[in-house]
């Protein structure tokens, strides 16, 4: 039973981080909407974004 | 605050901690985002990464910590996060390949870049890390050396992560945010150094003696433990702890084990021992006059925990250690209230305490079920497992006010939890204890 309810807390607990890194990604988009282009910025696209 | 108050707070502490990253990265001027997909991969990343300095957390035997849940299910815990952590950093890369399949160079670490090749480090860590402990039997790793390497992967894996973030350093950058990075790496840090440094040292200030060695069944032995030059555990009846024989507290060479005295013996502690692995086979011939440590205590399977009316003890095998503390700690105190012991054995070779437990049964108000699977001729007690009809023979109906205690192989568990639960007992009324939660 409680080793159920530990696999059940795993699965929702995933779901809400997965959700919280989604929400993450739409906020840190929606902030550089907001900022509006930043030409003199540096264009990190360019770079790898993985390093 | 009760334990499930407690557990619902450390989980809300955890998911707190597990995202505080995302917050980190959008606090103040934030850095502008690089478009939805690759913003995700980077969140599943720092969420992974958190969720891996976490496990130094989960696993540093923090006692208000895993009160509430029972190290088996801390460490059940620890076991299924850690392949959802791998999961988010597997994605990680992932993401990021599927957008650009140029990036895939960057697997090569003789082509990568600085940043990658230190995340490529911690990537093949985190493989090795996860194929080592899921496969460790398959791979004939003793237990000793697979948490050695275990200990010095995670390290591995997390530092160069961490510097695989500062060199990319695209959302640790401004003073906050900066500020806030390096405080969640110094309590990382720190972490490690209490769990791996400052507890043993504070272990080889409590030393202990084995004073006895006694055989108690076939390949079962009791070792006693007698303090030296301090007060000794105190312990509720049912708890364990991490044994250290021989060896220095800073060695990883430590095994759980129920403590099977009395709590109410003062002068020592006892640990029975079946010879099952590589330490429990040499347990028979550890001298007497050794040095030992004894890390503890732990777990909250105990009736000091669990007051009732009444309780139920269920036992297989050599999961009789912490229910024999239990009713030697009742009888010790003389309590009167009514108890029922169901022992469950293969034959009748491997039952250990059985002439204790008869004098058990005179000095508590304690009726003991005995259960082989395979008895001798002329057995008078039950045969096969512990089911639901043998609970039904020997129990009361009216039970819902008792507490049950189950300890012993897996299966068994499951199936006397399976059987309490049709009896329509409370789930918070009955209580496990897995001996053999280290896998």
């Amino acid at each position: 039973m409680r080793h159920t309810l530990t696999t059940r807390f795993v699965t929702i607990l995933t779901i809400v981080l997965l959700g919280a890194a989604a929400a993450f990604a739409a906020l840190a988009n929606a902030t550089s909407v907001h900022h509006g282009p930043q030409p003199e910025a540096p264009v990190e696209s360019t770079a790898d974004p993985a390093g | 605050m009760t334990p499930v108050v407690r557990g619902l707070l450390w989980s809300v502490v955890y998911l707190l901690a597990a995202i505080a990253p995302l917050f980190f990265m959008i606090v103040g001027d934030a850095p502008p985002g690089r478009g939805w997909w690759t913003d995700l991969s980077m969140g599943l990343g720092f969420v992974g990464l958190a969720m891996l300095g976490l496990q130094f957390a989960v696993t540093a035997r923090f006692n208000p910590v895993d009160a509430p849940y029972g190290l088996d299910v801390v460490l059940q815990f620890h076991r299924q996060i850690s392949l959802v952590a791998f999961a988010f950093i597997l994605a990680h890369p992932a993401i990021l390949f599927v957008g650009d399949p140029q990036l895939l160079r960057l697997l090569n670490p003789v082509t990568a870049t600085a940043p990658a090749r230190w995340g490529l480090v911690s990537l093949v860590g985190l493989v090795v890390i996860i194929a080592t402990s899921l496969w460790r039997r398959q791979l004939r790793l003793r237990y000793e050396t697979w948490r050695v390497l275990h200990g010095v992967l995670a390290f591995v894996i997390v530092a160069t992560a961490v510097v695989h973030v500062e060199l990319v350093g695209y959302y640790v950058s401004g003073p906050w945010r900066r500020a806030l990075w390096v405080a969640m790496s110094l309590v990382l840090l720190g972490l490690l150094v209490y769990v791996r440094l400052i507890k043993p040292v504070q272990l080889l200030r409590r030393p202990y003696r084995i004073a006895s060695v006694r055989p108690v069944g076939a390949e079962t032995w009791t070792l006693r433990l007698e303090p030296d030059g301090h007060a000794g555990v105190r312990f509720s009846p049912g708890q364990f702890g991490w044994l250290i024989v021989d060896r220095s507290p800073l060695s990883v060479r430590e095994h759980p084990f129920s403590f099977s005295s009395s709590a109410e013996d003062h002068s020592g502690v006892d640990f029975t021992i079946k010879e099952a692995g590589d330490f429990t086979a040499t347990v028979g011939d550890i001298a007497p006059g050794t040095r030992a440590y004894v890390d503890g205590p732990y777990g909250a399977f105990s009736y000091e925990r669990n007051e009732a009316a009444g309780f139920v003890f269920v036992a297989g095998g050599v999961g009789i250690t912490p229910v024999i503390s239990m009713l030697r700690t009742l009888a010790d105190l003389e309590d009167r209230r009514p108890m029922w012991l169901f022992y469950a054995n293969p034959a009748e070779d491997g039952v250990i305490f059985r002439s204790e437990l008869d004098g058990l049964c005179d000095r508590l108000d304690l009726r003991l079920v005995e259960i082989l699977e395979d008895p001798p001729e002329g057995w008078a007690g039950e045969q096969g497992f512990v089911t639901p009809e043998i609970l039904d023979r020997h129990l009361p109906e009216r039970d819902e006010r008792l507490q049950y205690f189950i300890c012993g192989p897996e299966p068994m568990m499951a199936a006397v939890e399976q059987a309490l639960h049709d009896r329509g007992i409370p789930a918070d009324h009955v209580n496990l204890e897995r001996f053999d939660f280290i896998e």
